[in-house]
């Protein structure tokens, strides 16, 4: 695969400003598989959908304001995501947004299945541990997912740069960046 | 000054803005007064960390219209 192509995907596009280009990445492009190792069939997968493991935390630059002035940052927390074709940003449950310390930089207008409401924007940076992959900071819409089995919403700001595969009758999914 | 506040005076500066030909950049308010203009998110909550620390900012995309995310 040309080692350009991202480049060339995230201009070429007609959602390419909305692509948000990861800060740092172990080598591009990179073959994210996620879903392989689940134990589960394709029930549960239609049950549960595509999930996987990220990172999110205080932006870099404000964890190191706080260094330089003798505080701890808090640091960045495992969460878990589910990949969402449907949500047009990406988005975290505002409550654990509270608990993580994310700042708030603005509000959006946001629309779901129960209405519209201006929702905060947080900063944070955000990570795919395995490969990594990380944007920093990334703007995150704040959403009400409580009672859910996940917490953030990868939306398509960030799936716009990456090729979904869903193969709901082996209870798999990948996505290839 | 709260974040309604930069976002009141952000409504009242934003045609000036477009017409500046700035629609695509990010604004960073600060105490209701705009600091600068930066061309991407990052460029603004670097500089702002780095302006103001922790206070509280409001970072802004110029946008025509503004849009209404859905989840």
């Amino acid at each position: 695969m040309d080692p350009n192509a991202l480049r060339h995907f995230g201009t070429a596009l007609p959602v390419a400003p909305k692509f948000l280009r990861p800060s740092r990445m172990a080598g591009a492009p990179r073959r994210i598989m996620l879903g392989q190792g689940f134990s589960q069939d394709a029930e549960e997968f239609r049950k549960r959908g595509a999930m996987l493991p990220i990172q999110v935390g205080i932006p870099s630059s404000l964890a190191a304001q706080m260094q330089a002035q003798g505080q701890t940052p808090p640091p960045p927390e495992e969460l878990t995501a589910i990949v969402d074709t449907g949500a047009s940003i990406t988005a975290i449950d505002v409550t654990v947004a509270k608990r993580l310390g994310l700042p708030v930089t603005g509000s959006m207008d946001i629309a779901g299945a129960t209405g519209a409401a201006s929702q905060p924007l947080f900063a944070a940076l955000f990570r795919l541990p395995d490969p990594f992959i990380e944007w920093d900071p990334m703007p995150i819409a704040g959403a009400q997912l409580p009672n859910a089995p996940f917490s953030v919403l990868l939306g398509r700001n960030v799936l716009c740069s990456m090729t979904l595969s869903y193969d709901g009758k082996s209870g798999r999914f990948s996505l290839v960046l | 000054m709260s974040q309604a506040d930069d976002l009141a005076f952000y409504a009242e500066i934003k045609p000036d803005l477009i017409e500046k030909g700035l629609e695509g950049m990010f604004v960073l308010i600060k105490d209701a007064a705009l600091v600068d203009v930066y061309p991407s998110y990052k460029d603004a909550y670097d500089a702002a960390i780095a302006q103001f620390g922790q206070a509280q900012v409001t970072i802004k995309k110029v946008e025509l219209q503004e849009p209404v995310e859905i989840i």
